[in-house]
């Protein structure tokens, strides 16, 4: 039935979803298609990632909320982000409005693989539109599509498009907004006699449980019911129609096999069959050229040595190009911070108001805020690799040494996401069909080095490690010590994943099963979005949570203050300008032993503006708690500015920095805003005038950081993914007491070498 | 005479072979037939070992070695033998 709409009604928002296998360029598509007025969020009830965004094109005459889902290459699943996309395009479950029309991204240089889901998207009942991408990746392996034709046979608009480039977008918007008001596609295919038997009780069964689904809908859901055994959509329709509903599922079963069908190929061949006996007519070879350039670039990147060569050069390219990139840009940063609290340090009176501004919020969003140029160029390399199709040869390639973690290549893309960040990491596990696999990459994903320990590392670098060339200035020791805290929790990370497989995630391993999609060039739109999308979060993140964290901070190392304190120390700096002023006029002295006099007098207030400092912060709330805790962190060379900033960080460990940005502000004269935190901490002693911080006091905080599960944000999506509290209590116990240990040793070997 | 179907782990690079059955459990046998393995499918071995990089159709997929073991096929330069053994199990 044709929904016609009078031209002049107000326009309602249509909502159109994109779908597609993996690979196919669907992002680039919703990009395209959408701009940056996109939002995420998550589906209702479970994590997985719902992008959509809302377009009005006046030109059309339609509004359209544009959803994509998570690639899939079937409609029948086994992993929790695939099983979103039937839910969503049935709009059953809690997953919105059925789609108005479904959009079908597909592959042009992988037709016959792409159009198998594609035949099940066309059995939904909504209107379908055939986005045909990289149809100039198709052209240069010289596929040559006949677009009519195919739109003929799959019955419903098919546009050929290149969503990098832009080309053939306006007539994919052409063919959505006609969709809108368009037929429900109607292709459906038809199964052996005795699966259809099967398929059309089953429906009547599903219809009587009551949930008032359309019966085109109960059709699609019927065919992944019966035909994927065991899958997700199996075992939520016996949950909601009660445990008869397994008993007829597997009798169902037995009488297609006991008809000579097999329950699991049945689909397959039905649909492959379809697509074999079409693509003739749809699809010529103009002539097989001997070796596409991806088979050749394959020949030498998916090698098992060279091709691993690469990896790791690439690899070891991108961490030197991040630290050597940014460190202008995050000068500047540094440079506009100190102006800016200099300024503000001029015009505003002393007082618990200044030191908020200046050494609450600007010291500490400007500690986190200089750190987004490494996290930056660390997203434009990772999306670059995605995008390009580098990523699965990586997991192709380390399935091997994966494997000796008991895990498979998938857990590769989980575990280098979380290299960026451990939360997108861990959604990124749903891909994972073994709970036991998935289960042991989510608990070893927060040892990866996550962009929140570079500010640590980076500052701590900066200001400890020399920096030193090696290798006749090919490699830098300060790039080398970074790479070595990258590496650290990844190798960490085998010991304990095989500890947790022996002890309490036993089970076998699953099988290594990965596409190997076409290289093709990044799409600049594409990886610019990824980029942007990080940088925002980063930022909204430093601006509020570490903003708020920061200010607390603060508060709880500038109270409470005493009268006592400012007493003492006024009548001590009283008693010294009277003793200065009275060894000056009491006789005449040359210029040179006033100066002299001076000088002394000076550095004997300054000593004791820092005494007062000090002694306020010793006393405060914050100082109390690092007291306290000093002799548990004393053994790893740390003092209780060390100790409380680690507390502070509990929450997110980007905090460590504001913290101490904080502590030590408050802990020095107040004017010398500008002079850096590094300067600050480089000057920092304990009573005995020993500095602090030293290169073993530096590697045992960075080894901590790099091992400790100190995010909360982190913690929450662990217990929101395994739906428990044991795990991220496991998670955290485990991590701080390796941390611990781990720079106990760092420290105490350190310190006998040096 | 027929020849016993080989595991897809035998095939040498470059060889051709078609798909006789695949042994494994329904879920994983459910997800290699929505990929293109199901009987009568063609498969290009591109790199041996594990995982092993095989062509389907269009696409090029890697299979760790549990896979390449479920997967049984006849080797494509034995046509006649593959008709006699497709006839029998069909």
């Amino acid at each position: 039935m044709a929904k016609s709409l009078p031209v002049h009604t107000p326009v309602e928002t249509q909502v159109v979803a994109l779908v597609g296998n993996p690979n196919t360029g669907k992002s680039t598509v919703f990009a395209a298609l959408t701009g940056i007025r996109q939002r995420t969020g998550n589906y209702p009830g479970i994590t997985v990632e719902k992008r959509s965004a809302t377009v009005s094109d006046p030109e059309r005459n339609v509004r359209l909320e544009i959803i994509d889902l998570p690639g899939t290459y079937s409609l029948s699943v086994h992993a929790d982000d695939e099983a979103v996309v039937l839910d969503a395009l049935l709009g059953t479950h809690g997953m919105g409005p059925r789609p108005d029309v479904i959009v079908a991204v597909v592959d042009a240089s992988n037709l016959r693989r792409n159009l198998f889901f594609t035949t099940q998207v066309l059995e939904l009942g909504s209107p379908v539109v055939v986005a045909l991408n990289m149809i100039d990746i198709a052209e240069r392996a010289a596929i040559d599509i006949d677009v009519s034709a195919l739109s003929k046979e799959l019955g419903v608009p098919v546009v050929p498009i290149v969503a990098t480039k832009g080309e053939g977008v306006d007539g994919l918007r052409d063919a959505i907004a006609q969709s809108t008001s368009g037929e429900s596609s109607s292709r459906c295919q038809s199964f052996p006699d005795c699966v259809c038997a099967e398929l059309d009780g089953l429906c009547a069964s599903i219809a009587e449980s009551g949930d008032g689904n359309p019966a085109v809908s109960s059709r699609a859901e019927a065919i992944q019911t019966l035909l994927s055994p065991g899958g997700y959509h199996e075992s939520r329709l016996v949950k909601r129609c009660g445990l008869g509903l397994a008993e007829e599922l597997s009798e169902r079963r037995n009488r297609i096999t006991a008809a000579g069908e097999s329950v699991v190929e049945v689909e397959a061949q039905v649909r492959y069959a379809w697509i074999d006996r079409v693509l003739p007519s749809v699809v010529s070879h103009v002539k097989r050229s001997q070796r596409s350039a991806s088979e050749i670039a394959d020949g030498f990147l998916t090698h098992r040595v060279i091709g691993l060569l690469v990896l790791i050069l690439l690899m070891g390219g991108c961490f030197q190009s991040i630290y050597a990139w940014t460190t202008p840009l995050m000068d500047g940063i540094d440079a506009t911070f100190g102006a800016v609290s200099e300024v503000v340090s001029n015009v505003m009176p002393a007082g618990a108001l200044r030191s908020l501004v200046v050494n609450g919020i600007l010291a500490g969003i400007g500690s986190v805020l200089i750190f987004l140029p490494q996290i930056l160029v660390l997203f434009f390399f990772l999306a670059i690799l995605e995008d390009c199709g580098y990523m699965a040869r990586a997991a192709f390639l380390l399935d091997r040494w994966m494997g000796m973690l008991g895990l498979n290549g998938k857990s590769f893309f989980p575990l280098l996401s979380s290299f960026a960040c451990a939360v997108p990491g861990i959604l990124a596990a749903r891909t994972i069909e073994s709970r036991r696999d998935r289960m042991v990459t989510i608990m070893i994903a927060p040892l990866m080095s996550c962009s929140a320990r570079l500010p640590v590392y980076a500052l701590l670098i900066a200001a400890f490690v020399p920096a030193t060339q090696l290798l006749g200035g090919l490699v830098n020791l300060q790039a080398l010590t970074l790479l070595a805290m990258y590496s650290v929790g990844a190798i960490v990370a085998v010991p304990i994943a095989l500890l947790l497989k022996k002890t309490v995630l036993k089970g076998k391993p699953q099988p290594f099963l990965l596409e190997l999609p076409t290289y093709k060039w990044p799409s600049p739109r594409t990886v610019f979005l990824r980029v942007y999308e990080q940088g925002r979060e980063f930022c909204v993140t430093a601006g509020t949570i570490i903003f708020a964290v920061t200010v607390v901070i603060w508060a709880l190392g500038y109270y409470p203050r005493p009268a006592s304190i400012a007493i003492n120390h006024q009548t001590q700096r009283d008693s010294l300008t009277e003793q200065f002023q009275a060894s000056t006029t009491a006789e005449e002295m040359p210029p040179e032993q006033f100066d002299e006099f001076r000088s002394a007098y000076e550095t004997q207030i300054s000593r004791l503006d820092q005494s007062e400092a000090g002694a306020y912060l010793r006393q405060s709330f914050l100082g109390r708690t690092g007291k306290f805790f000093e002799p548990l962190v004393r053994p790893l060379g740390w003092d209780w500015r060390v100790g409380t900033g680690v507390i502070a960080a509990f929450a997110a460990r980007e905090v460590l920095v504001a913290t101490l940005g904080t502590i030590y502000n408050l802990g020095d004269d107040q004017d010398e805003t500008s002079a850096g935190l590094r300067e600050q901490m480089k000057a920092a002693t304990w009573e005995d005038g020993r500095p602090v911080f030293n290169l073993a006091v530096a590697l045992s905080i960075m080894v901590f950081f790099a091992l400790c599960c100190q995010c909360a944000a982190t913690l929450a999506v662990i217990q929101r993914e395994t739906q428990s509290w044991q795990w991220p209590m496991l998670a955290f116990g485990y991590m701080t007491g390796l941390a611990y240990v781990a720079a106990l040793a760092t420290y105490q070997i350190t310190i006998r070498l040096t | 005479m027929t020849s016993e179907p080989i595991q897809l782990a035998t095939l040498s690079r470059g060889e051709n072979a078609t798909v006789i059955e695949i042994t494994a459990g329904e879920a994983t046998a459910k997800r290699l037939a929505d990929l293109g393995f199901v009987r009568g499918g063609h498969v290009e071995m591109i790199r041996t070992g594990r995982p092993c990089l095989v062509r389907i159709g269009t696409a090029c997929i890697g299979l760790g070695l549990e896979i390449q073991q479920v997967i049984l096929l006849q080797r494509d330069n034995t046509i006649g033998r593959t008709a006699v053994v497709l006839g029998e199990t069909t």
